[in-house]
């Protein structure tokens, strides 16, 4: 059993050393050192391909008459390049066995970079092989990749934080930075949440381009869906549509996105309501019935642990405590109607809720007091054992 | 009854000793015998909860049971009973059950879950915890862990 | 009908009944010294709240489990779902702390009374192991709950352990049955606790109350120059002196029952080993030796902290004048003062050491050595976000 598997694998790695496309690459190896470093670790050279896949030649010369083939090619504009990288990468039959996607060129193409690439000729763009390395192209799974989540800020910045480059573009050459400073950038540097947002989560990757106006509430929607849906109901969206509200950019920004608290609305409804009382009042109730729903939470919530702490059976009142909280949570949803009536019902659940916890322990205390005044007709009893004692001792002198 | 003067201090100082003696002794008693008698028929290291009676459910109906202090959440389907954590992976909110969507939801972020725990929609980063459930003589019980 | 003849004569056909009777009725009516005043009943108060901890303890070990999945749990599961579960655990609580503190008032007692010496230096001797038991008894006993202070406890508590050169390390892990406090060591904790430690505690009570009962209670008279007891002084033990000790006895009842209710002994927070908590103290009885650890490198301090209980163990053998009345042994009841006031002092520093204390409104923080520093009221723990 040993023997055979033994064998398997040593005719296997001895057939793959004969093979023929290894036979070329080590001809193609034998200048191209350094080329040859950086590819044998990558996604292409794990697949089988080889130097002659993309650049052609003649792959049993050992000299310069190599590349003196009509299939060399070595592409020299960032169109080529995508055409090349696209003559696998489009193509259904070839991805089908690597579960790839084939239009990535297509969506380039609709990108900014590939408009101006395509449509102007502009080299300065980012190509394929800017993102995504040319020889050490790796899967986008492996953190060493250009294109690993927690590396797309540091990729895209490499163009979009160089200023005289983004200049030329009355670009921003901040958002990078800005995007550092974010809670999304925090998830992923920090927590190391992969699944928080990147530059590419909003702007898209192959066919990158600023979310417009009308689909931030989109964009965000992608993972703060039920915020949206609510939004949608909100007063604001009709401004939306008008043009005279960027969604969830005018309260909440964009790349430098903070955590949002009900602190929030402090500093954001004054941006465009500072002479409305009328709207300004309406926020203050709507902060109100949240902070004050929040305020009774947090009061039970340490009233029960000390409580829990004490040894008090309060198995119950910690699922109430939950389904406070899960109250308070939704309020920081539902919110985004911005309608102080919608609060009004699960303010008044949690309201409640904190109330029977409240009210449970101090029942529990009540109890406990019964427990101090039990005290008294104990302390009588032995108070009188002890004169009883006294007396039966003297009776016996 | 003219005993009575005959009953010397001394008599009576010892049925009062003797009395007291005894009511120490049922005062020690009655609170370690009521300590000893099992509470609620099960101890410390509860295994399994109760989440009612087989028959009290139909297919689809679900129920939030609190199993040592946590809710959660069981789930008769027609191949059996299905239990979770009744609490949200994404906040910690005490999610529910969607008939019309046959899903378990969450109220605060639209989080949605399959009855194998597993994420169908939103926020939610992880599963949600299985409970072991069992009907045993037409009871439904969960496990604790 | 008389059930207790009927009894007796089967037993006595079988057994040398009278033998037994004679012994009883000696010991119950033996006369004691008519001094035997207040302070003597220390002795016996020990003896009760030993009595207490295996009657309660006995009644906690139903419902304990000594797991560390489940041993929070059952602490939670008696304080709150079992009847009077509380009051047992209470009385459990505190009857180890009243129980060290009998002790030590009862050594105190016998060490300035000089009723130590010849010939009962074996009784005091025992007295000794008797105190070390019950302080390990404290010390394993207030793991078992599992919860925050526990744990850290006796991490700290065994950690002092491996200071000792060459053999500290191994003892350590023979301690914690690990490298660190774990379920290993609840389960070792948990073995000594209830059964290695009740065994051995009841067999050196058993030789000392011998002992006491054989030779009697000291009186003040010197070394050899005993009178024997005047009879017609004599207190009779049953039932004068039980009577007393009756009294006693409410008193007691009545301080454990009040101290069970009005400072409830805590639940606490399960056991975290991720999260240390502020301010780890060793319960109180330890808190001397615990300071004065601080102030020496780790093996001197080692050193240093054996030289107490050691003087206490051989102390009779060291002081052997004949004089048992304190005024006439100065330098004995001299260094027994300034050991009592030593421990005190250092047991209140290590009280107040690496806290905050706010004293004639100025907040100070005590560090680790004891020493005060008065500091910026905005820097307070308080104040701090």
């Amino acid at each position: 059993m040993r023997i055979t598997r033994f064998s398997v694998v040593w005719l296997t790695a001895a057939w793959l050393a004969n093979s023929p496309a290894h036979a070329a690459d080590a001809n193609c190896v034998n200048c191209h050192i350094d080329r040859n470093a950086q590819f044998k670790d990558s996604v292409h050279a794990a697949t089988g391909l080889t130097c002659i896949d993309c650049h052609g030649g003649d792959p049993k010369a050992n000299d310069e008459t190599a590349h003196a083939t009509d299939n060399f090619h070595r592409p020299d504009s960032k169109q080529a390049i995508a055409q090349l990288c696209a003559s696998c990468h489009s193509d259904v039959r070839k991805m089908n066995p690597f579960g790839l996607p084939t239009d990535q060129l297509d969506r380039y193409k609709t990108s900014k970079h590939g408009e101006a690439l395509f449509g102007k000729n502009d080299q300065r763009v980012a190509g394929c092989t800017d993102c995504h390395g040319a020889h050490d192209i790796l899967k986008v799974n492996s953190p060493q990749a250009r294109t690993f989540a927690a590396n797309i800020p540091a990729t895209c910045g490499r163009c979009h934080s160089d200023e005289n480059l983004m200049s030329r573009y009355k670009l921003p050459a901040d958002v990078v930075a800005q995007y550092k400073t974010s809670y999304h950038a925090q998830l992923l540097f920090e927590k190391g949440d992969l699944s928080a947002p990147t530059c590419v989560t909003c702007h898209g990757n192959h066919g990158a381009t600023p979310p417009g106006t009308a689909e931030v509430g989109q964009v965000c929607g992608k993972c703060h869906g039920r915020q949206r849906e609510l939004f949608e109901k909100s007063p604001h969206a009709e401004a939306s549509a008008a043009g005279a509200f960027n969604q969830c950019v005018s309260c909440h920004g964009n790349h430098a996105i903070q955590k949002a608290s009900v602190d929030l609305f402090a500093s954001a409804c004054v941006q465009c309501h500072a002479n409305d009382p009328g709207q300004l009042a309406r926020r203050d109730e709507l902060v109100s019935v949240i902070k004050t729903a929040k305020v009774a939470y947090a009061k039970a919530d340490e009233r029960l642990h000390d409580a829990t702490v004490r040894g008090l059976a309060t198995d119950d009142e910690q699922i109430l405590l939950q389904e406070a909280k899960t109250d308070i949570t939704q309020l920081e949803a539902l919110q985004h109607l911005l309608q102080p009536g919608e609060l009004k019902l699960p303010a008044e659940h949690a309201q409640q809720t904190v109330a029977m916890i409240m009210g449970d322990i101090d029942h529990l205390e009540h109890i406990e007091s019964w427990k101090r005044r039990a005290l008294w007709p104990i302390w009588t009893f032995l108070g009188v054992m002890a004169v009883i004692f006294w007396l039966k001792r003297r009776q016996l002198e | 009854m003219n005993d009575d003067h005959k009953i010397s201090r001394r008599t009576f100082l010892d049925w009062v000793l003797t009395g007291g003696l005894i009511a120490w002794a049922a005062a020690f008693l009655a609170p370690v015998v009521s300590y000893v008698w099992p509470s609620q028929k099960r101890g410390p290291a509860v295994q399994t909860v109760s989440a009612g009676k087989e028959a009290d459910f139909h297919d689809w109906q679900s129920k939030i049971v609190a199993v040592s202090g946590h809710p959660v959440i069981v789930v008769r389907t027609p191949q059996g009973f299905r239990a979770f954590s009744a609490i949200c992976t994404h906040l910690g909110c005490i999610v529910g059950w969607d008939a019309t969507r046959r899903q378990i939801a969450c109220p605060c972020h639209a989080g949605f879950f399959d009855l194998n725990g597993r994420v169908v929609g939103g926020p939610p980063p992880r599963p949600l915890t299985e409970h072991g459930v069992a009907v045993i003589n037409g009871e439904v019980m969960v496990k604790s862990a | 009908m008389k059930v207790y003849p009927r009894l007796r004569a089967w037993l006595a056909e079988r057994y040398d009944v009278g033998a037994v009777e004679q012994f009883v009725e000696h010991q119950a009516h033996k006369p004691l010294p008519p001094q035997t005043g207040f302070w003597h009943t220390f002795g016996s108060l020990s003896l009760y709240l030993f009595l207490n901890q295996v009657v309660t303890g006995i009644l906690l070990m139903i419902y304990y489990r000594p797991t560390t999945n489940t041993a929070f749990e059952s602490i939670r599961f008696i304080m709150t779902k079992a009847h009077f579960g509380w009051l047992i655990r209470g009385l459990h609580a505190w009857g180890a702390t009243l129980m060290v503190l009998c002790v030590l008032i009862h050594m105190v007692r016998t060490f300035f009374m000089g009723a130590y010496k010849k010939p009962r230096e074996l009784t005091w001797v025992l007295g000794v192991l008797i105190f070390g038991c019950t302080i390990t008894f404290g010390f394993t006993g207030y793991l078992l709950p599992w919860n925050q202070l526990s744990y850290w406890a006796t991490t700290v508590g065994t950690e002092i352990t491996g200071a000792i050169p060459y053999v500290g390390e191994y003892m350590k892990l023979l301690l914690r049955g690990g490298e660190g406090v774990t379920g290993e060591t609840l389960a070792r904790f948990y073995v000594a606790h209830v059964v290695v430690l009740p065994w051995v505690l009841t067999g050196i009570i058993a030789v000392h109350l011998f002992l006491m009962r054989v030779q009697g209670l000291s009186t003040m008279e010197r070394v050899g120059e005993e009178k024997p007891i005047d009879p017609q002084k004599a207190i009779p033990f049953f039932p004068h002196h039980v009577l007393k000790e009756g009294v006693i006895f409410c008193a007691l009842i009545g301080v454990m029952v009040t101290l069970a209710v009005v400072w409830p002994a805590e639940l606490g927070e399960k056991a975290d080993p991720f999260v240390t908590p502020e301010g780890i103290k060793p319960e109180w009885y330890f808190l001397s030796t615990y300071q004065l650890l601080k102030y020496f490198p780790k093996l001197l301090g080692i050193l240093v902290s054996m030289v107490p209980p050691v003087l206490l163990l051989i102390w009779p053998f060291i002081d052997r004048s004949p004089e048992r009345h304190p005024k006439k042994r100065p330098v004995a009841v001299g260094i027994g003062i300034a050991g009592l006031v030593l421990a005190i002092v250092f047991g209140i520093v290590g009280h107040f050491s690496e806290s905050h204390v706010t004293f004639n409104g100025k907040h100070y923080f005590i560090d680790i050595k004891g020493a005060p520093h008065l500091e910026q009221p905005a820097a307070s723990p308080e104040k701090a976000p």
